[in-house]
């Protein structure tokens, strides 16, 4: 059954719903066309009319075909209508991309490569603009240790392709950006809360404001608990010793996340903070099997301040000042006395991050066909410490104190070379005191042959810089530290075809080709035996990436999407591990006849996955479904989802220091939210307004 | 850490039987309607200007002129579209056949140097944006709404400026630009505004 997912889905269910959607679409949407039709919307109807656009792709408002890359954009109403609990489950959604998770991380993959020990740092994202990856491991945190509450998101712009000709390190294989909802998106004091399978809660409250005089004001907290899966079961740990593989009560997590944004005339600050604390119940690095001891706590939060504004009428200014803060702290169980007995050691590891970013970006139109943007960023890593050692006895193996400073320059063109013909061109330096200067430009060529039809053609070079947990993480007995190390890089060719027809159906090829070389991967030093860091492999990636958009009248929507895909090593031929070949994802959204109420339907096959022994999990198939209605009552959102209904039994491959070669997944889950937002009229009196507001101001 | 082993080549496609014929007929039949449909979109006018030619048309709907404005009962809302037109056909089908405040809608093309204080709105095109001053300057004193789609067109003493929130068509209002011109903007539409340059405490109507 499982090789029979792609081909099913390939040759019976895209031609069968492309075809309903050209057919019963058709009419209806050929109406809206008219401009008659048009014509009788009202204002505030028009301003419901989607016009798709991207800020991240080239750092200024542009419509979507315009821009230099491939981008799938999620909004807030899919959030909401297929039940996304974190941004992992977000990014797992968007086609060509996969999450997987070793119950204490998420990792993603895409292009062909998943990294599941790198904790991410092959993709950048950003919140606002503003760097997530941070500086130890240039890692991003996704799921339950992801900063931003996922009711909190407006938007997520999803950028393929190589970004460091704009953003530099890690924005190598995609840029993620998330964007933030705004006071003026709730007016008001909105409660939330969730309750799901396996013990889970969750509860948010939001403030958010924005007068028509004065700053817009955005507060939120949220608080998580979750007890996990209470008997875990893995088959590598099943003997008498280890419990017959059972880890009971070890798999629990706690987040606690605040956010908070004040703006007033261009000047933004903005905060976010999250704490997570994860029980690791898979005894990783020969930890104790069944130990709840072995934890880790993750935090990561940051301020930025900045300042977005023209002057002179003509020069657009972003400048942008920010401290970032990340902390981990691993808790590991060890048996040292080999006795399976307490007492056990308790080996400690600790990164501690801290930087702060200044940025300048300053753009301007030029004879009205060049759209220029130049920038400058320098990110002063006042910590980049890592610790570890053993208490009782107290033995200390590493302790490693770092600061460095990056600085960068940037320059970028999008030249409108005809009205049917535009060119993209960027280039980024980015100097490291490690290994110097780095140059990686980016041109596109994009081409409208007519309205409904973009040509792309994207040529670009993308980089990622050994990281501090590569340079300078040694314990000093089995390892060793390797700070010649060089960044690696990717070349990438790609051609996009976009194509719309009627009003709101949409289709997207992408074929692209990567050449990645410098792979910092483990290796041997043949000098001593020891383990370090090495830039040995070449990886080339190549595949195809196809979506096709249709949206109804009355609010139906549909996603197709699949993904081929093959990444191999240059030299020894070698597959990429833990990445599947084909990635076919479904997805639709049906309104009920009945208060609003809505289906999101979602159906994701990934295709078998390689562990590091060279066997298969998978493939396997995950269905969720949401019911949901925005409004259930007057203020009053609701959604019940189902999560893996089908109850499929699936692994994810691993290579985080676990010994089992794969991680087991939960099973069907199920959950109730319920979101409640006081009406607006709680301002006293003097409150105005929002948007959509009907009422007359006093 | 053996991170890599190689595998099977790609397993050539033998199966998919059943559906194969049906799902081909339905591809086929798809292309067919979608080549008449690509067909028929290319001589479309842009759905972002198909749109905003329906904003330009309601705001007229929410904007009174000063009686004098006008020669007599019977003229004409003169709307002028400045430099490139960017909306086709769309305006013109759009206001074909249709009165607003018991007025006739009538579209012309100007440049920027012609005289264009004789019109109640105008659409002022991308491509003007140097002549910006020059054509602010030019219609100073008359009674004319100026309608631009660059951000910060308020700024610069535009009055109504298309900008995008969202992945959506909205505008701002410089409400005082519409003052100085005596024109009156309803309140209506100053509340859907994203932003609202004004000096009065509560917008009037």
């Amino acid at each position: 059954m499982a090789t029979q997912g792609p081909k099913w889905f390939w040759f019976t269910a895209i031609p069968a719903i492309f075809f309903c959607l050209l057919i019963f679409d058709g009419p209806a949407l050929a109406q809206q066309q008219d401009p008659q039709d048009l014509k009788n919307m009202s204002i505030e109807d028009l301003m419901q009319i989607k016009v798709s656009t991207v800020y991240g792709a080239s750092k200024f408002v542009q419509k979507i075909t315009d821009a230099p890359s491939y981008i799938t954009i999620i909004t807030s109403e899919e959030i909401l209508k297929y039940g996304y609990r974190t941004f992992a489950d977000v990014l797992q959604s968007v086609p060509g991309f996969f999450v997987s998770n070793d119950r204490n991380y998420s990792y993603i993959g895409t292009r062909g490569f998943m990294g599941p020990g790198s904790y991410n740092n092959r993709l950048l994202i950003l919140i606002n603009g503003h760097r997530l990856n941070e500086n130890v491991y240039d890692g991003v945190y996704i799921q339950t240790e992801f900063p931003l509450d996922i009711d909190l998101i407006d938007r997520v712009e999803v950028i393929r392709g190589p970004g460091s000709a704009l953003y530099g390190t890690d924005a190598f294989f995609a840029v993620i950006n998330v964007i933030t909802k705004r006071g003026g998106d709730f007016n008001s004091v909105e409660v939330s809360g969730d309750a799901g399978s396996l013990n889970t809660y969750r509860g948010r409250i939001t403030y958010g404001r924005k007068p028509k005089r004065g700053p817009e004001v955005l507060l939120s907290a949220t608080y998580y608990h979750s007890l996990g899966n209470p008997r875990l079961f893995f088959p590598e740990f099943n003997s008498p010793e280890t419990n017959n593989g059972y880890a009971v009560n070890a798999d629990g997590t706690k987040f606690d996340s605040v956010f908070g944004s004040v703006e007033y005339r261009g000047l933004r600050l903005e905060a976010a903070f999250v704490s997570r604390d994860k029980v690791v119940p898979t005894a990783p690095y020969d930890t104790v099997f069944n130990n709840p001891g072995t934890r880790t706590l993750d935090q990561r939060g940051y301020m930025d301040l900045s300042y977005d504004h023209v002057f002179d009428n003509r020069w657009k200014i972003l400048a942008r000042l920010a401290y970032d803060r990340y902390y981990y702290h691993g808790v590991y169980v060890y048996d040292t006395s080999g006795t399976g007995q307490p007492p056990y050691v308790l080996n400690q590891d600790f990164a501690e991050g801290e930087w702060w970013t200044t940025q300048l970006d300053v753009s301007r139109t030029f004879f009205n066909k060049h759209h220029v943007t130049m920038g400058t960023e320098e990110r002063f890593n006042t910590k980049q410490n890592q610790w570890n050692y053993d208490l009782l006895p107290y033995t200390v193996y590493l302790n490693d104190h770092r600061s460095s400073v990056v600085g960068s320059l940037y320059l970028q063109d999008q030249y409108e070379i005809r009205p049917d013909l535009i060119l993209s061109a960027g280039l980024r330096f980015d100097h490291y005191q490690t290994f110097g200067g780095t140059l990686n430009p980016r041109i596109a060529l994009i081409y409208h042959p007519w309205e409904k039809s973009a040509f792309k053609l994207i040529f670009g070079r993308a980089f990622r810089a050994p990281n501090a947990y590569e340079l300078y993480y040694s314990d000093s007995t089995s390892t060793e530290v390797n700070q010649g190390l060089k960044p690696e890089t990717v070349k990438t060719t790609e051609l996009v075809y976009d194509q719309s027809f009627l009003t709101h159906a949409h289709l997207v090829v992408s074929g692209f080709y990567n050449s990645s070389n410098n792979f910092i991967t483990l290796g041997v030093d043949p000098g001593n035996g020891l383990s370090r860091f090495m830039n040995s492999d070449n990886v080339t990636g190549k595949g195809m990436e196809f979506e096709l958009n249709g949206e109804w009248a009355h609010g139906w929507k549909a996603r197709l999407a699949d993904t081929i895909q093959d990444s191999h090593d240059s030299q020894s031929g070698a597959t990429e591990f833990a990445s599947p070949r084909h990635l076919p994802k479904i997805n639709l959204i049906a309104p009920l006849p009945w208060r609003k109420f809505s289906v999101g339907i979602e159906g994701q096959y990934t295709s078998r996955l390689m562990t590091t022994q060279g066997s298969f999990v998978g493939g396997f198939m995950l269905a969720n479904v949401t019911l949901s209605t925005p409004e259930l009552f007057k203020g009053l959102s609701a959604s019940f989802s189902a999560y893996n209904l089908l109850d499929k039994h699936y692994a994810y491959p691993t290579n985080n220091g676990n010994f089992q070669q794969s991680i087991s997944q939960d099973l069907r889950g199920l959950r109730l939210k319920l979101t409640y937002r006081f009406p607006d009229s709680i301002f006293s009196g003097r409150c105005c307004g929002t948007k959509n507001r009907n009422s007359k101001p006093d | 850490m053996a991170r890599k082993r190689r595998i099977r080549g790609f397993a050539a496609p033998e199966l998919f039987r059943i559906g194969r014929p049906l799902g081909m007929a339905l591809a086929i039949l798809s292309l067919v309607v979608l080549a008449s449909g690509v067909g028929r979109a290319q001589k479309d006018v842009p759905f972002e200007y198909r749109i905003k030619a329906s904003f330009l048309y309601n705001f007229t709907k929410f904007v009174t002129w000063p009686p004098k404005t006008f020669d007599g009962d019977a003229a004409p809302l003169k709307i002028a579209i400045v430099g490139d037109d960017p909306f086709g056909s769309a305006l013109d089908d759009l206001v074909s056949r249709t009165a607003i405040h018991e007025r006739k809608l009538v579209i012309e093309r100007r440049n920027w140097n012609q005289d264009l204080r004789q019109f109640q709105v105008l659409f002022i095109s991308r491509s003007e944006q140097r002549h910006l001053d020059a054509i602010l300057s030019g219609i100073k004193g008359a009674s004319v709404l100026t309608v631009f789609e660059i951000e910060q067109f308020s700024a610069r003493g535009g009055m109504i400026g298309f900008v995008f929130v969202q992945d959506r068509v909205h505008f701002e209002i410089n409400q005082d630009a519409a003052i100085q011109a005596r024109l009156a903007i309803s309140s209506r539409l100053l509340t859907l505004a994203t932003n609202l340059r004004s000096q009065s405490t509560s917008p009037g109507d």
